[in-house]
C-alpha cells in the first residue's frame, strides 16, 4: 500500500506546485474560510491521483499486480489524509509566521474543524468514486463540496455568533469523522471492482 | 558437436537433428560418454523449440544412441552391436567400392569378379 | 505441472463470449495466444490474472486456483505486459522503479537499471512522453525484474522496431531456460511466435479452435500452388483452405497427410495455416 501512496504522490506532485503557491497565498490571510477551504480541497487530491490512473489505464494492470483490495482501497484514504494533514500544518505554521506580525494567532479549533470536515468529505464521497469511476463520481464529489462549502459558511457564522456552541459541536466533528471513516473504509473496500 | 537446421528442406526439424546425431555417433565424432547439451540449451541455442529437441533426443535414446543420467544430463551411449554391425556394413561396402573401381581400372568384368571372390571366399571357408 | 491451465471458461459481455475455453500451458514451455483483434485473447489474459471473474470455470495459475486468496502471492511469480494499460503517465522511469520496488517481494533494481540501460530509456522523462516502443520496452524491463516464473505478454511486441523485436524475443527466448519459467504470449505478429513459441493457440470469436505444438502443425501442413483442377484433383478434407491468385492459379493449405507424399509442396509459416484457417472459419 505504501508504494501505491508513493505512486500518488508523484502523480500529483506537478498539481502541487501550482497548489503550494495557492496554498501560501491563502495562508497568509488568516481566515476561517481560507483554512478550510485548503484543508478540504487538499481532501479531493486523492480523485486527481485517481484521474491519472485511469487515463493510463493503471487499474487494469494494478489488477495484476500483488495488490490486495484493501492496499488499493486504503491507499486513496492515506492518501487524502496525509494531504490534508500536510496543508493543515503548513496552513498554521504560515498563519503562526503571519501572526507574529498582525497580532492574531492560528486559528487551530479551525484547523481541527476543517480536517474533521475533509475526513467526512472523503468518507462520503470514495465509496461513490471507487465504485462508479471518476468521471460519474465526480458528480457526486461535486455536490458534497458543494455542501461541505455550504456547512463551513454556516460553521463559520455558527462560531462568530454563538461562542458557547461550538464546543459540543466540535466535539461531533472529530466523532462523525471517525465514526464516518470506520464506516467508508469497509464499504469502499466491498464496493471496488 | 554440429548441428544445421534448414528451414528450407521440408524434413521435420526433430527429424533433422536426429539424423546428424546419429550420424555424428555412428562416424564417431561424438565419441561415447561424451556430454550432450541438455535438451533446454539445446532448443534455446537453436531457438526451437523444447518440444522438437526432446522428441529428438528421445527417438535417440529408444534407438540406443544415447542414455540419461538423471540430475546429470545425456551421453553418448556406449556402440552397441548393431551399431557395430553397421560400420561393419560401411567398412565392408567401402573395401567393395574400392575393389570394384580396381577392378573396371584393369579391365575386369562383372563375372571374372565374381568369380574371384567366390574363390576367395571357398578358400576362407565362408 | 501446468503453469496455466483454463478449464471450460465462460464469460458472456453484451455482444461477445468466450465459449467453453480449456487451455493447459506445461510449465518451462512457450505458448502464443493468437487470433484477430476482438478474438477474446485480452479477455483470456484478464481472466487469467482474476482481473475478471469467469461466468463458469476454473483458473489455475502456478497450481494455485486464481479464485482463492492465495492467489495474490501467486502474481509476485507472474510479470505482465499489458498492450494498453500502463503507468500513470506522470511518472519517470526511476519513478516506476520505486514504486515496483514497494510493490514486489523480489525487486532487483540492478537487473532494472540494466534493462534501463540496455534499451536506452531515458530516466526522468515522464511516462506519457515515451513513444510506444519505449513504453513497452519499460513494461518489459519491470516484468523482468522481479525473478518471475511466469510471464503474461499482451502484445508485448507490437510497436517496436524489428531489431529490437529480435532483442526482446531473445530475452523471453532466453528467459525459458530456466526449467520452471514460462511465458504465454499474446501477439498478432505471427513470425516472432513462429520463432518463439513451443505451443500456438488460436483464439476466434471466444472459442479455442485449436492449441497445438508449433513443430507439429508446421509439419503437418504444406502450400500447394497450382491450377484450379490440380487442386479439385486432390481430397475434400485434405485442403483447409484456398485462394485464387486470379490468372488460373490458385495456391491452398493442405494437411501433408491426406495427399501423395510424391507431392510437391511449400512448407507453410505459422502465419500461413492461421490466415488461411480464418478465412476458412468465415
Amino acid at each position: 500500500m505504501k508504494a501505491l501512496v508513493q505512486k500518488d504522490f508523484y502523480v500529483i506532485w506537478k498539481q502541487m506546485k501550482i497548489f503550494v503557491l495557492v496554498l501560501v497565498l491563502l495562508s497568509m490571510v488568516n481566515s476561517a474560510f481560507n483554512t478550510m477551504f485548503l484543508v478540504v480541497w487538499c481532501s479531493m487530491l486523492p480523485y486527481t491521483a485517481m484521474a491519472y490512473d485511469e487515463r493510463s489505464h493503471w487499474n487494469q494492470l494494478a489488477a495484476m499486480m500483488p495488490y490486495s483490495k484493501r492496499d488499493i482501497v486504503l491507499s486513496k484514504y492515506v492518501l487524502g489524509w496525509i494531504c490534508m494533514a500536510a496543508s493543515g500544518v503548513f496552513c498554521l505554521a504560515v498563519q503562526a509566521a503571519a501572526g507574529i506580525f498582525s497580532g492574531n494567532g492560528p486559528s487551530v479549533l479551525t484547523l481541527l474543524a476543517s480536517l474533521c470536515l475533509g475526513i467526512i468529505s472523503l468518507d462520503i464521497t470514495l465509496p461513490a468514486v471507487l465504485r462508479f469511476g471518476v468521471e460519474r463520481g465526480r458528480m457526486i464529489f461535486m455536490v458534497v463540496f458543494f455542501g461541505v462549502a455550504v456547512s463551513i459558511g454556516v460553521l463559520v457564522d455558527v462560531v462568530d455568533e454563538l461562542p458557547s456552541l461550538p464546543i459540543p459541536l466540535m466535539a461531533l466533528l472529530p466523532l462523525g469523522a471517525a465514526a464516518g471513516t470506520a464506516l467508508s473504509i469497509p464499504l469502499s473496500i466491498k464496493l471496488y471492482q | 558437436m554440429e548441428i544445421i537446421i534448414r528451414n528450407t528442406v521440408n524434413q521435420p526439424i526433430y527429424e533433422q537433428i536426429y539424423a546428424q546425431l546419429k550420424a555424428q555417433i555412428i562416424a564417431g565424432t561424438l565419441t561415447p560418454g561424451e556430454a550432450l547439451p541438455s535438451i533446454r540449451a539445446l532448443a534455446k541455442d537453436l531457438k526451437i523449440s523444447v518440444i522438437t529437441t526432446k522428441r529428438a533426443y528421445d527417438e535417440l535414446e529408444a534407438e540406443g544412441f544415447l542414455y540419461t543420467v538423471a540430475g546429470k544430463g545425456c551421453f553418448v551411449a556406449e556402440k552397441n552391436l548393431d551399431l557395430i554391425r553397421e560400420q561393419q556394413l560401411k567398412e565392408l561396402e567401402d573395401h567393395l567400392s574400392a575393389a570394384a573401381a580396381l577392378a573396371k581400372g584393369c579391365g575386369l568384368t562383372v563375372e571374372e569378379l565374381f568369380d574371384m571372390l567366390r574363390v576367395l571366399l571357398e578358400e576362407e571357408n565362408l | 505441472m501446468n503453469a496455466i491451465e483454463l478449464n471450460h471458461i465462460h464469460k458472456r459481455f453484451p455482444g461477445f463470449a468466450i465459449q467453453d475455453l480449456s487451455l493447459a500451458v506445461p510449465s518451462g514451455t512457450i505458448c502464443g495466444l493468437v487470433g484477430e483483434n476482438g478474438a477474446g485473447k485480452s479477455t483470456t489474459i484478464r481472466l487469467l490474472m482474476n482481473a475478471l471473474r469467469p461466468d463458469s470455470g476454473t483458473v489455475r495459475v502456478l497450481g494455485v486456483d486464481a479464485a482463492s486468496p492465495e492467489f495474490r502471492a501467486v502474481k509476485e511469480d507472474v510479470g505482465v505486459v499489458l498492450d494498453e494499460a500502463y503507468y500513470p503517465e506522470t511518472l519517470t522511469a526511476v519513478q516506476v522503479g520505486k514504486v515496483m520496488a514497494g510493490t514486489y517481494r523480489r525487486w532487483e533494481q540492478g537487473t532494472y537499471e540494466g534493462f534501463l540501460r540496455r534499451f536506452g530509456l531515458p530516466e526522468k522523462k515522464p511516462f506519457k512522453d515515451f513513444s510506444r516502443g519505449m513504453k513497452m520496452k519499460l513494461a518489459i524491463a519491470v516484468a523482468l525484474s522481479h525473478q518471475p516464473k511466469l510471464l503474461i505478454l499482451d502484445e508485448a511486441t507490437s510497436g517496436l522496431a524489428p531489431i529490437v523485436r529480435d532483442e526482446v524475443l531473445e530475452i523471453f527466448n532466453e528467459f525459458t531456460r530456466e526449467e520452471d519459467h514460462s511465458i504465454l504470449i499474446s501477439s498478432h505478429i505471427l513470425s516472432d511466435l513462429e520463432k518463439l513459441c513451443d505451443y500456438i493457440a488460436f483464439l476466434h470469436q471466444g472459442r479455442l479452435l485449436f492449441c497445438d505444438e508449433k513443430d507439429q502443425l508446421l509439419e503437418a501442413y504444406g502450400i500447394f500452388t497450382g491450377t484450379a483442377e490440380q487442386l479439385e484433383s486432390l481430397r475434400e478434407e485434405a485442403v483447409m483452405g484456398r485462394e485464387a491468385s486470379g490468372y488460373g492459379g490458385v495456391r491452398a493449405l493442405v494437411r501433408r497427410d491426406e495427399v501423395p507424399a510424391a507431392l510437391e509442396l511449400e512448407r507453410a509459416s505459422v502465419e500461413d495455416i492461421i490466415l488461411f484457417m480464418v478465412k476458412g472459419a468465415k
